[in-house]
């Protein structure tokens, strides 16, 4: 067994958020989860906020496309794909 | 994961199959936490494997070694670690670097919490005063970890493979388990039930940060021991007179005798052949109880402070053994000496905890003494004392002949200081309590640094003066 990983996961996947606290400034969140404190980069924040009420995988690809537009030369499905499973190892997010 | 005083601290000693090296290092570590007084209910030991069959036998060899070094070998059968045993773990252990490897390429939320026994063994000597609570220590020391290289990977295969070395492993992993109890246990509460073992020695108050507690001397050199204890803790010293109720107790035995000190570490006591070592361990055992006892009433940081003779305290925050005891002693000489560790904050009121200085001596190899402010002549501060600057220590050896300060975007400067901060989720207002104290100081700084002796001239800048 192990943890999720970023091939686990589905269009249909349900993400959300589970830290304990966080603080809002300039378009960066800070997060308390557990007893790690995690300050997150613009587009982790963007996810994160767009997640606070559950949001499927591919929702929140179209969400982050419509904010941040496509990265160059990357998947952007692949990218915002390792970035939740990232937060999710950090007890940011959790999967369902 | 639910986090602090009155929760287990839990360690998971983690290998492949689950039937040799963890095993071991499972029933040795219950033994000496056992041997130290170390309820489960404050540290809890288990083990798993990463492709252990669940129900498999314990291997002859371990069941052998685990009773030959003084452990219970009986009830073991294997299990296979899951999702859920990793997220109801504070603290991973494995045997080798390979397995703590893995560990974390199949569950990559262990990541800061995953060590191999060197790895702890090489961390912890080099803070052997961490004086934050147990269930703070993971995290602290993957900082300390990070871009250092570990130089001793402990060659502790499996004992499926080891034939003639098996004898040799076991031993490692015995020290390392009574080593690391006896860390552990200076730092937790001692069992109830040891109360009424507990013999009447010397005894007096101590007043860490509000928090009354009793140091009760015993052993043969109990005298030599309260005398040595009072000294250094002068300015945290309670009346004789004062009725007040503790709400700890340490015993502290000092006696030559291994029988002596065995007996008093079954009962809870922290128990040293000489004085020095026993101040050396009571100031993080004070330390971390006291922390324990304010856990969710207090604001505790990381921190030295001093403070102005109108009560005014700059605080400086920093981990543990990265100068704020150097810089307390030297601008302790000028300004009101508040702490040289715990910073405790009540709104915007300061709680002094005037504890002594861990001072390196070089005629005591590894052990720093431990002085009362009083005998390094630091000042004392007023009796009002308010928190008026927050600021970030960066002391660096190739650092600049002048030191200079900058100020910190709100966000990251709240990262810094929520690392440094005690039982923050215990917090009512979480992350919140920290925003509101660094707005209220005037936002955070960072002073970046060589010589702490360069540091005094900027101290009338940072409390407002000029």
């Amino acid at each position: 067994m192990t943890d999720p990983r970023a091939s686990d996961l589905l269009s249909t996947t349900i993400i959300s958020t589970c830290y304990d606290d966080a603080l809002a400034r300039d378009g960066e969140l800070l997060v308390l989860a557990g007893d790690e404190v995690v300050l997150l980069s613009p587009l982790a924040s963007e996810l994160v906020w767009s997640a606070r009420h559950g949001a499927t995988l591919a929702e929140t690809v179209a969400h982050l496309m419509s904010t941040f537009g496509a990265p160059e030369g990357a998947d952007p499905e692949a990218m915002v794909r390792d970035l939740v499973i990232e937060l999710a190892a950090r007890g940011v997010l959790e999967l369902r | 994961m639910p986090t602090g005083a009155g929760v287990a601290f839990r360690v998971l000693i983690v290998d492949d199959l689950n039937i040799g090296r963890g095993p071991i290092g499972e029933r040795l570590l219950r033994r000496s936490l056992g041997a130290n007084a170390i309820p489960a209910s404050a540290i809890r030991v288990t083990s798993a494997g990463l492709d252990a069959r669940d129900g498999a036998k314990l291997h002859p060899e371990a069941a052998r070694l685990i009773v030959a070094h003084g452990g219970n070998a009986d009830g073991f059968i294997a299990r296979s670690l899951s999702p859920e045993i990793v997220a109801t773990t504070d603290v991973f252990l494995t045997g080798t670097s390979q397995i703590r490897d893995e560990l974390v390429r199949r569950f990559p939320r262990t990541a800061r919490r995953a060590f191999s026994m060197s790895e702890l063994a090489e961390l912890y000597q080099g803070a052997i005063e961490i004086a934050a609570p147990l269930h703070e220590h993971p995290l602290i020391l993957d900082r300390m970890r990070r871009g250092r290289t570990i130089a001793e990977n402990w060659d502790l295969p499996s004992i499926e493979d080891a034939d003639a070395r098996r004898d040799v492993i076991a031993e490692r992993i015995s020290e390392t388990a009574a080593w690391a109890a006896d860390l552990w246990s200076a730092l937790l509460p001692q069992p109830a039930h040891a109360a009424e073992a507990r013999p009447v020695g010397e005894h007096f108050l101590l007043d860490a940060f509000g928090v009354r507690m009793e140091v009760n001397c015993t052993g043969s050199g109990a005298r030599a021991l309260s005398a040595a204890t009072r000294r250094a803790w002068s300015r945290c010293l309670m009346p004789a007179s004062t009725e007040t109720q503790h709400e700890d107790v340490i015993e502290l035995c000092v006696d030559p005798s291994p029988t002596v000190l065995a007996t008093a570490r079954s009962r809870g006591a922290l128990a040293y052949p000489d004085v020095e070592q026993a101040l050396h361990y009571l100031s993080s055992a004070v330390t971390v109880r006291a922390i324990d006892a304010r856990a969710g009433r207090l604001l505790m940081l990381h921190a030295s402070a001093v403070a102005s003779r109108e009560g005014d305290v700059v605080g400086f925050v920093a981990p543990s053994g990265t100068g704020k005891t150097t810089l307390s002693r030297i601008l302790g000489a000028h300004y009101g000496y508040v702490t040289d560790e715990t910073l405790a904050i009540a709104g915007d009121r300061v709680v002094p905890y005037p504890k002594p200085l861990s001072v390196i001596t070089e005629s005591h190899h590894g052990i720093k003494l431990q002085w009362s402010p009083d005998s390094l002549d630091l000042a004392l501060p007023g009796r009002d004392l308010r928190l008026a600057r927050l600021v970030l220590l960066d002391r660096r050896p190739d650092g600049p002949d002048e030191p200079y300060l900058e100020e910190l975007p709100h966000l990251r400067g709240i990262a810094e200081l929520a690392e440094q901060t005690s039982y923050l989720p215990r917090l009512a207002r979480k992350l919140h309590t920290l925003s509101d104290t660094v707005e209220m100081v005037g936002g955070l700084t960072r002073l970046v640094y060589r010589e702490a002796a360069t540091v005094l001239p900027l101290m009338p800048e940072l409390l407002g003066e000029r």
